[in-house]
């Protein structure tokens, strides 16, 4: 093949590897969406990028790639409106289609011939299923519901080897024009791109130079102030020696200096420019953000729940966290592993979750997050949890343990073993999963990255995987802030709030955030550094959440938001707790990136509360009251003492909290709208589920009539507002919930 | 070869080797900084950079001896001031404007000093140290007849509050 198009067609795989991409995730939106506008919305995405894919491939030759943007472009024509759903299997076909052309370019790019019979066929597939939709009744459409999507019936996939007939004559058959024939990007083709092989060693030393030209620069600003300086003096000294000095030439000298100095400043400030370019320039030579993994897994989780006639929902959070390429190449099979080991063998049916009272749709959930010196990914399901027992079996079956040494350890240590080579307690074979192969892979990945990897499990609530791999180099998206003279920042994913506080609100010293009232703590109170001075007008606070509390802080100026390369600190400096990392900033100053975790539990442990937070940490109380003051207050005693707090307006919004995320306990006021403790308290066990729960409630009345309404509703304690104290409800929820 | 080109051979062998020997025993290269009136000598591995404080960034919630931290060839170094950190008062310099990047291959951390005197041929003739303890001092040596208290990274960065916790 020539260089040239090889090349070309190198290119194009890049380009359409983006183009698959978002048109995955786009059909997958629109296939859940219940919102018309969205669906057409999102149907123009697709097509856009459908015309595009088909443009460029038929340029290159590419005939049975351009067949298949065109059947996408034909197959999806009657739902560009929104109005409808997708027919079932329909987004199915595409993802096949967009895969099999990914395979496609990648073996052309190789050097294989351009021609795919099994492309073809599956654009035919993708004609025969758009006329489909013509023959169904309204009433075979599948409901409006949001999870529909996931439910597809199984549909007889056709043996794609043998091409359809049909198939090269629905190509050429009148296609709806695209709408947007006239778009830009569909004409641009792909772009002249060089690769060239780069060592990390190269690029480790190009890194140093960025900070030796800041000290240069720095030199230069001295230098233009020392030329400004002689510009005075000469000033003066040309003043007091006018009398015997031409005027033209004292002017000349002055002119002279006073070039230099601006000549001089000026560089300064070029070079200060150049350097932030060539720092952006180097990071991005490395570096891409966890969302290139995290990405493709929406589709592959669609594709794969799909087959298995599950629901299943991936949630990704901080993903834009970037990290080192070599680094991200490395986590890409752990990635697909553990999200495919969730669907597999995490999540259940709908009918079993439905059974276990789970929502029917199971939810993958994805968390990026830097800490310290590390970068945490942890992977976390809602599906059965790992069954303990049939681990420990399969251990002893498989001669791994003794049956005595099994029976001493553990159920974390048991856990743990499923990270061996060949060990599966699954019966089952799939493409990925069941054969004992893959987590001791992931293991060995993580391991190779210098990592970790760890699992929690709760048999009949889910697993989390966490991986946690070293920092080497990555950015994060930060608000940076200043406070006593320090320049600070913390991780954006873990700012709710920042904002300027008037005196007026300044003088209440607290702040209403998401229903809670926050007092507002001075940064000087949670980190050793001098107390800010006050100033006339008010002043900034940042509102934070770690583990689900939020703890509102004053500091004495925002700098605003920015994408920041995060520096690893010295083992000395992780002594100091608060701190998580540094960033240089443009100037050649550092700020400090605070650990939010850190700061808030600084805060804890300066309430008279301490003492109970390592046993009170797992217990999770919900709060309902209809006063918002009320709620705050609770929640804050309960926060301190280190319980998780949900708090609820009502007995229905209490009722609905309780039966989607569940509690260990129940705090109520009785007096609530809509449906008071009572009734909430009576509906609590009358529920199989919550039927247990201990629930508290805390009312003004005093009367023993009162007291005998709540023991009769089904209370565990009564607790009257007169008498309230802030020990009394902790003793009591302590009582109640016994570590 | 005949015997006297041998025999001659092996002379200028034994002498050149005898040169060593006494180079060797006679003096120690140093790198040597000042800092509150005193020499300080650095063994030559130790050294892994030295430079100018032209930015220095203050650590919040820092100990008295952690001074601030600036960034060296791409990676945040802690600047430590040693009379803090050992507990003593040393005269000289307020504001200490040059720092020197000491490391053991592990880790590595800069020291603030008034001046880099230079890399040095002291005595060899080191002696222990007995003065009071200072983390890192063990032995003095001497330059230009002056006492030189050798600084050893290695234990240095063996103190507790150098490591993580």
């Amino acid at each position: 093949m020539d260089e040239i198009l090889r090349q070309v067609l190198t290119l194009f795989g890049e380009e359409f590897k983006e183009h698959s991409l978002a048109m995955a995730q786009a059909l997958i939106q629109a296939d859940r969406s219940d919102s018309p506008e969205e669906r057409k919305s999102l149907m123009a995405e697709i097509y856009r990028r459908a015309h595009s894919v088909k443009g460029t491939s038929g340029t290159l030759g590419l005939f049975d790639l351009e067949d298949l943007a065109h059947a996408v472009e034909t197959a999806l024509s009657g739902f560009r409106s929104g109005e409808r759903h997708l027919v079932p299997g329909l987004a199915q076909k595409v993802l096949d289609g967009l895969d099999q052309a990914q395979r496609l370019l990648e073996s052309v790019a190789a050097g294989a011939d351009v021609s795919d019979p099994v492309l073809r066929a599956t654009a035919a597939e993708l004609l025969k299923l758009a006329a489909a939709p013509e023959q169904v009744e309204p009433q075979d459409l599948r409901p409006m519901t949001p999870s529909a999507v996931l439910t597809l019936p199984a549909h007889p996939v056709p043996h794609l080897a043998t091409p359809d007939p049909a198939a090269g004559q629905a190509t050429h058959a009148p296609a709806d024009p695209p709408a947007r024939s006239e778009d830009a990007t569909a004409r641009k083709g792909p772009q002249q791109v060089v690769s060239l092989r780069v060592t990390a060693d190269q690029l480790n030393n190009l890194e140093r130079h960025p900070d030796e030209l800041r000290e240069v620069r720095t030199a230069l600003e001295q230098r233009a102030e020392d030329a400004r300086r002689i510009f005075w003096t000469l000033q003066g000294a040309l003043s007091r020696a006018q009398r015997h000095i031409e005027p033209e030439l004292a002017a000349a000298i002055r002119d002279q200096v006073l070039q230099l100095q601006r000549n001089v400043s000026g560089a300064a400030s070029e070079l200060s420019f150049r350097v932030t370019e060539l720092d952006r320039e180097l990071r991005l030579l490395r570096m891409d953000p966890v969302e290139t993994l995290t990405d493709p897994l929406t589709k592959a989780v669609f594709k794969h729940a799909e087959s298995l006639n599950k629901k299943v929902r991936l949630e990704t959070f901080g993903a834009k966290v970037a990290l080192d390429r070599r680094m991200l190449q490395l986590l890409k099979d752990p990635f697909v592993h553990l999200v495919r080991n969730a669907v597999d063998h995490g999540i259940e049916t709908p009918s079993e979750r439905a059974r276990r009272g789970k929502r029917e749709e199971g939810v993958i959930r994805i968390d990026v997050e830097q800490r310290g010196n590390a970068v945490q990914v942890s992977f976390t399901d809602d599906g059965e949890g790992i069954d303990v027992q049939a681990v420990r079996q399969k251990a002893i079956h498989d001669g791994l343990l003794t049956a005595e040494a099994a029976a001493v350890m553990s159920e974390e240590q048991i856990t743990e073993l499923i990270f061996q080579p060949g060990f599966s307690t699954s019966s089952k074979v799939s493409r990925t999963s069941g054969r004992g192969v893959g987590l001791d892979v992931v293991k060995e990945n993580v391991q190779k990255a210098g990592g970790r990897v760890s699992i929690s499990s709760r048999r009949g609530q889910g697993s989390r995987f966490v991986i946690e791999v070293p920092l080497t180099l990555a950015t994060a998206q930060a608000l940076l802030f200043e406070s006593s003279g320090f320049a600070l920042a913390v991780s954006l994913s873990s700012v709710v709030k920042a904002r300027f506080v008037d005196n007026v609100e300044a003088a209440r010293g607290s702040l209403e955030v998401e229903g809670q009232l926050l007092p507002i703590h001075a940064m000087s109170d949670l980190i050793s550094i001098p107390p800010s001075h006050a100033r006339p007008t008010g002043y900034s606070v940042v509102v934070l959440r770690s583990a689900e509390r939020l703890v509102a802080i004053r500091v004495d100026r925002l700098l605003g938001e920015r994408e920041v390369v995060v520096r690893p600190l010295p083992p000395e400096m992780l002594r100091l707790r608060h701190l998580s990392a540094a960033t240089p900033l443009g100037d050649g100053r550092l700020a400090f990136i605070l650990s939010t975790r850190a700061l808030v539990e600084a805060l804890n442990a300066n309430t008279s509360f301490a003492g109970l937070v390592e046993v009170a940490r797992k217990h999770k109380v919900v709060v309902a009251d209809d006063s918002i003051t009320t709620r705050s207050l609770h929640r804050q005693v309960l926060e301190a003492a280190g319980y998780q707090v949900e708090t609820a307006a009502d007995g229905e919004e209490a009722l609905r909290l309780l039966r989607t995320k569940g509690a260990d306990l129940l705090v109520s006021d009785i007096h609530m709208p809509r449906m008071d403790g009572l009734t909430l308290t009576r509906k609590v066990r009358d529920e199989p589920a919550l039927g247990s729960l201990p629930v508290v409630l805390v009312s003004s009345l005093d009367t023993d009539q009162d007291k005998q309404r709540a023991t009769d509703a089904g209370a565990s304690a009564y607790l009257t507002k007169g008498a309230y104290q802030r020990g009394e409800l902790l003793k009591l929820v302590q009582s109640l919930l016994p570590s | 070869m005949g015997k006297d080109a041998i025999q001659i051979l092996k002379e200028r062998a034994e002498a050149a080797a005898h040169v060593e020997d006494q180079v060797a025993i006679a003096t120690v290269p140093l790198s040597l900084f000042l800092r509150g009136k005193q020499h300080y000598g650095l063994r030559l591995g130790e050294v892994e950079g030295a430079g100018r404080l032209r930015q220095l960034s203050h650590v919040p919630g820092a100990p008295p001896w952690m001074v601030g931290a600036v960034q060296h060839r791409g990676s945040i170094i802690t600047l430590m001031d040693l009379a803090p950190f050992w507990g003593v008062e040393l005269k000289g310099l307020a504001d200490l404007p040059t720092f020197v990047v000491v490391g053991d291959g592990r880790s590595q951390i800069g020291i603030l000093v008034e001046e880099l005197v230079g890399v040095h041929e002291v005595d060899a003739a080191i002696q222990p140290y007995r003065g009071d303890e200072r983390v890192g001092i063990s032995e003095v040596a001497h330059w230009d007849e002056q006492p030189v208290l050798v600084l050893s990274a290695a234990r240095l960065l063996q103190d507790g509050r150098l490591k993580s916790g």
